[in-house]
């Protein structure tokens, strides 16, 4: 069961955000958005640093708390796919290598009316991520 | 295999730490940001939790390299276990240690709470814990 998709770029804008679970928005989504990807890219070098050889790309794929797990693939062009879940779904590595080789590319990056760094505003990419992320049962 | 253990105190300072073989070179200051990275980390993922949902700090973070996992006892102590990725029961290890570090520090008269911890009935708990799960 996902809860919510963000798309985050390299210095930390969001470029998309999906909410599947129907609750009541925030006030105010950009701060949590900001507070996400920072709290992201300090646990990215944490985990650089544990690493036993040197990397390009953090290994950091995933975290679990009580009540979500939270899921991240960063490309070597410093885009991010976080995905939050129920706490007990598996690895999502492979799903999130799917919707960025799949979904992103066919609706994002071939789109001539993309402009880059800028928010993702395609209703099809919308559309198909999120009849994409309903079949993740688990 | 585990890599290191670790405890940080409620205000992010590291009390305690442990190497094992195998282990990634850090050095001291290394190991003084991590104990105050990751009590800043564990307070930011309950308020990043998705709305609707009750905030949980976070207990386990994975990755291709290792496994952290932190277990929070109530009173805000952490303790951190780093593995390699296949290890499992990591919590009940850590909950382990948070009995030993009750009964060889907490009961000890001489204990400053919050302090570094130096004390060899501890150690020696921690490396018999450590060294049968290897």
């Amino acid at each position: 069961m996902v809860y919510e998709f963000y798309i985050f770029n390299n210095v930390g804008n969001c470029l998309f955000y999906l909410n599947l679970r129907g609750a009541t928005p925030d006030k105010n989504p950009q701060d949590k958005q900001k507070l996400i990807f920072g709290m992201l890219h300090t646990m990215k070098s944490m985990c650089k640093k544990f690493s036993p050889q040197a990397v390009s790309v953090s290994p950091f794929t995933s975290y679990v708390t009580d009540s979500y797990k939270l899921h991240i693939l960063e490309t070597s062009s410093g885009l991010n796919f976080v995905m939050f879940t129920h706490p007990d779904m598996m690895d999502q590595t492979h799903s999130l290598k799917w919707i960025y080789s799949t979904i992103y590319c066919t609706f994002v990056i071939r789109n001539p009316f993309y402009e880059p760094k800028k928010m993702i505003t395609s209703v099809v990419f919308k559309q198909k991520l999120e009849e994409y992320l309903l079949t993740l049962a688990r | 295999m585990h890599y290191n253990f670790f405890i940080v105190n409620k205000i992010g300072l590291l009390i305690y730490e442990r190497k094992f073989p195998g282990c990634a070179q850090l050095d001291s200051s290394d190991l003084i940001r991590f104990g105050a990275t990751l009590s800043a980390l564990h307070l930011l993922s309950a308020v990043v939790t998705p709305s609707g949902l009750k905030k949980s700090g976070l207990k386990m973070i994975s990755s291709k390299f290792f496994k952290l996992c932190c277990f929070q006892s109530p009173t805000g102590v952490k303790f951190c276990l780093v593995s390699d990725p296949n290890t499992t029961d990591m919590e009940k290890m850590c909950k382990k240690a948070y009995q030993y570090y009750s009964d060889y520090v907490l009961k000890n008269p001489f204990y400053e709470l919050d302090q570094q911890i130096r004390f060899e009935g501890f150690d020696r708990e921690i490396e018999k814990l450590f060294a049968i799960k290897q």
